[in-house]
């Protein structure tokens, strides 16, 4: 799904959502939640994470990385978070 | 893939492993060091000089890389926001210093400035100074690496307190390295 905008690279909005079971249809300007505005390979990295139990040493043997490097890529998902929850 | 060996092996290898294999490898330069008489008598620095005990030169290789490693980690506390480990700084910083390895093995090639002086002898001293710069040049980016990766420290403010860490390693190895020369 797409997080940003291809033209101008702003922030993403859903304008409308729909039941597939009866065709209703909610329209409005709904801001994505904190995880999807992420890219998805932070969304990625996040899914890896809580499936590792959230330990950085599994993350860090199943990604054949070191340590401190998989603990720099959480890092610096946690500050891009913390940089979209200032745009608030 | 060799430009990450080459230049940056710590993203894959850190921690604990990479302090083995560093030591290991600084134990191994040290002892050639001893026969080429090569001196790593600074965070950066590598002389060819005096035969000195064997014990010297594995006194220059911990004070040269325990010195620089021990600042780096400091710098890192006080800049970096991540939780940084000091057996990450250890490890990357001493499997930094692998060229010295390949600069211990060229002091067998430095000719005696006494034996003999004119061309053979210039051409010689200048390969291997363009080789040691090479070197040096070599060990420099893979200590910032090291840095980078161990305290999590990229772009502008990374590379400014790499300097300035380095500057202040120098600076306490040279007056470590100052008392140890005080007894020869």
């Amino acid at each position: 799904m797409p997080y940003c905008c291809p033209a101008c690279g702003s922030e993403m909005q859903v304008r409308s959502l729909g039941c597939p079971r009866c065709d209703t249809l909610v329209s409005g300007s709904f801001r994505l939640p904190e995880l999807l505005r992420l890219s998805p390979d932070d969304q990625q990295f996040i899914v890896d994470f809580v499936k590792c139990s959230g330990s950085l040493k599994i993350m860090a043997q199943q990604l054949k990385l070191s340590y401190p490097t998989v603990r720099n890529l959480l890092d610096d998902i946690i500050s891009r978070i913390k940089e979209n929850e200032n745009k608030k | 893939m060799i430009q990450e060996i080459l230049f940056n092996p710590f993203k894959k290898l850190a921690g604990s492993k990479a302090l083995g294999i560093g030591l290991a490898i600084l134990l191994v330069t040290a002892v050639i060091a001893g026969f080429s008489h090569c001196h790593f008598d600074g965070a950066l620095d590598a002389h060819m000089g005096a035969d000195l005990p064997a014990w010297v030169y594995y006194l220059e290789a911990l004070i040269a890389w325990g010195i620089t490693a021990l600042v780096f980690y400091l710098t890192g506390v006080i800049f970096s926001t991540s939780k940084i480990r000091l057996v990450d700084v250890l490890g990357t910083t001493a499997l930094a210093r692998y060229p010295f390895f390949f600069m211990a093995i060229l002091g067998f090639g430095m000719p005696e400035p006494t034996s003999s002086v004119g061309l053979p002898f210039a051409n010689t001293y200048i390969v291997i100074s363009l080789l040691s710069v090479l070197i040096a040049i070599w060990n420099i980016a893979l200590l910032y690496h090291a840095f980078s990766v161990s305290c999590n420290l990229k772009k502008s403010k990374g590379v400014k307190a790499f300097i300035v860490a380095l500057i202040v390693a120098e600076i306490i190895s040279k007056i470590a390295f100052y008392f140890l020369y005080l007894n020869f």
